[in-house]
């Protein structure tokens, strides 16, 4: 029986396919701003992102206010700072995050710092939100975790923000900007969309918007995802995965965090290494596991991630373990890519640290030992 | 911080893109004025636009623009390309230059361009509705099939249109759009 008694939210109006970028300037004029302070990684800027989002702009009669570009692989509340000072400088009245999340997160925490016209994001650490809509924000994702950030949680300096309005207001996907810059980098960024997309799927309390969501998603990544890693830096194969990246984001943003995306986040904080990594190779673990504690899996799992005709052919009994090793499937062909986390050789100290915060996260909805478990699950099939 | 690092940047224009959808423009423009005495059908959509109707296809923010009137007499006129001033019972905007410059490449039908955002619509709807079914006819005619038939959304049948009737039609819209009314309508707007 479906769950009709839900709340949902997708704020962001997702622009998808050619000229996108040229719709910018026409989307700032609907929400009645005229001149963007572009904040874009630094990654993105050497890629030449900033110079197409320029030209973009061409003989639109808009003013950009200037393209902050210091945004290496840290999310700083200095950086937003700054940030907010030059769009004070300048007469600003929207963002653009142009880059990875790391540029989404100081795009929006800077907005926070010129909407609510303070200097800190200390009340925010201690669950304050915004009384009202920030400043137009347009997300623009490149390669790596761009597409990832189109949800309700920003994390400057490794502290989570959730609010609806942190939400894009646009997200802007155009194949002239999500080539990805190498095999690695393609691969984190369809592992991050893979586990939103899962854990939304696999959430309790499945309802028809958030299955809707994470359904195209996982259609998306399971028919495109072998090109996409054959040849990363073409946009045309790389816009159907960060089309799934946004669609995943936003139905993760509806669902509770997945126990595999919560500790590899708290892994992260401890040892500077991407979340990717640990979530391609925990993502088996925490499988097996439900599977043995006989937890169900949807049988429409089946049908997104490995099509109709091997969903029609398999019995329905059947479904939901099927269902399972489709999607180890197309973990284990992203994670050809990334590193194995054995070859960083985490401290057992860190492991139970990381363990213990993940376990104290906000709606975590596991304890300690569950998330040991999983890491023990992983230990297993590589040597720790 | 030094804030020179980060300087504002004014992006510049699109001189060719702009040049070639203004002469895209006006050659519709003068098309749709000559359609309006050559086809029966164009004829008869017009005749049951309302009197003074006025429309406006162009590309935000700053132009080119094709203005035409109904004016007293029935027949529907090019105005010109200058929107100043001008009030209109629809404009039909092209959201960049860019989107325009597909649709006038024939990279994309109106009716795909309408589809996929590229335009808006302001005004009176089923106007809207007549002057796209307008525009369709006439690019029928003012284009080789091959082309055409990427401009529009459906390429009438010999039927619907005998051939001969159609490069009879064709020569005379050709002959009208580009006689020396053309020189009064560009003195009138330069």
């Amino acid at each position: 029986m479906q769950n009709l008694d839900y709340e949902f939210i997708a704020r962001p109006r997702i622009i998808c396919g050619e000229c996108s970028l040229e719709e910018i300037p026409g989307e700032l004029a609907e929400n009645d701003a005229c001149k963007p302070l572009v904040i874009a990684s630094r990654r993105a800027a050497e890629m030449g992102a900033g110079k197409i989002l320029v030209r973009s702009f061409r003989d639109s009669g808009r003013i950009i206010g200037g393209i902050y570009d210091e945004i290496h692989d840290y999310a700083g509340i200095t950086l937003a700072r700054e940030a907010a000072w030059l769009y004070r400088q300048r007469g600003c009245d929207a963002f653009i995050a142009l880059g990875d999340r790391f540029a989404a997160d100081v795009a929006r925490a800077a907005n926070i710092l010129v909407s609510e016209e303070t200097d800190t994001l200390s009340p925010y650490y201690k669950g304050k939100t915004p009384a009202r809509r920030l400043r137009p924000f347009i997300l623009v994702p490149t390669c790596c975790t761009g597409p990832s950030s189109a949800g309700r949680t920003i994390a400057p300096d490794n502290r989570r923000l959730h609010s609806d309005f942190y939400f894009p207001d646009v997200v802007v996907t155009d194949r002239r900007m999500v080539g990805a810059c190498s095999a690695r980098c393609a691969a984190e960024s369809a592992v991050l969309a893979l586990d939103n997309a899962l854990w939304a799927f696999l959430d309790h309390g499945q309802n028809p918007m958030r299955g809707a969501f994470a359904h195209a998603a996982l259609k998306q990544i399971a028919g495109n995802l072998s090109g996409f890693l054959r040849r990363p830096g073409d946009g045309k194969r790389a816009l159907p995965i960060a089309n799934a990246g946004v669609l995943a984001s936003i139905a993760a943003a509806n669902a509770r965090p997945g126990i595999v995306r919560v500790l590899a986040e708290e892994l992260e904080k401890q040892t500077a290494i991407p979340a990717a990594v640990f979530i391609a190779n925990l993502t088996p673990g925490a499988l097996f596991l439900m599977q043995k504690k006989a937890l169900s899996v949807p049988g429409d799992l089946l049908l997104a991630a490995a099509g109709m005709d091997h969903y029609a052919a398999t019995p329905p009994e059947e479904r939901g373990g099927k269902a399972v090793e489709a999607v180890l499937e197309l973990f284990e062909s992203a994670a050809n890519a990334i590193p194995d986390a054995a070859i960083y050789r985490v401290p057992a100290y860190r492991l139970t640290e990381a363990c213990k915060n993940a376990a104290n996260r906000e709606m975590a909805g596991f304890g300690v030992d569950e998330a040991m478990a999983v890491l023990e699950m992983a230990k297993q099939e590589m040597p720790w | 911080m030094n804030i020179d690092k980060y300087p504002e940047i004014l992006p510049k224009s699109k001189p060719l893109k702009k040049a070639y959808a203004f002469v895209m423009l006006l050659t519709v423009g003068r098309g749709i004025e000559a359609a309006a005495r050559v086809d029966e059908t164009v004829k008869r959509v017009v005749a049951d636009l309302p009197e003074g109707f006025t429309f406006s296809l162009g590309v935000a923010p700053s132009g080119p623009w094709m203005i035409m009137q109904k004016d007293a007499s029935g027949r529907l006129r090019y105005i010109g390309w200058r929107k100043f001033k001008k009030k209109t019972d629809l404009d039909m905007v092209i959201r960049n230059i860019e989107a325009a410059f597909r649709i006038f490449t024939f990279r994309e039908s109106t009716a795909q361009a309408h589809n996929y955002g590229r335009f808006s619509v302001n005004g009176n709807l089923p106007g809207a509705l007549s002057v796209m079914r307008i525009m369709d006819i006439v690019e029928v005619y003012l284009l080789p099939k091959i082309i055409a038939s990427l401009a529009v959304k459906r390429y009438p049948d010999r039927g619907e249109l005998p051939p001969a009737r159609k490069h009879f039609n064709r020569l005379r819209i050709y002959l009208r759009a580009f006689s020396p009314g053309l020189v009064r309508v560009l003195y009138r707007n330069l």
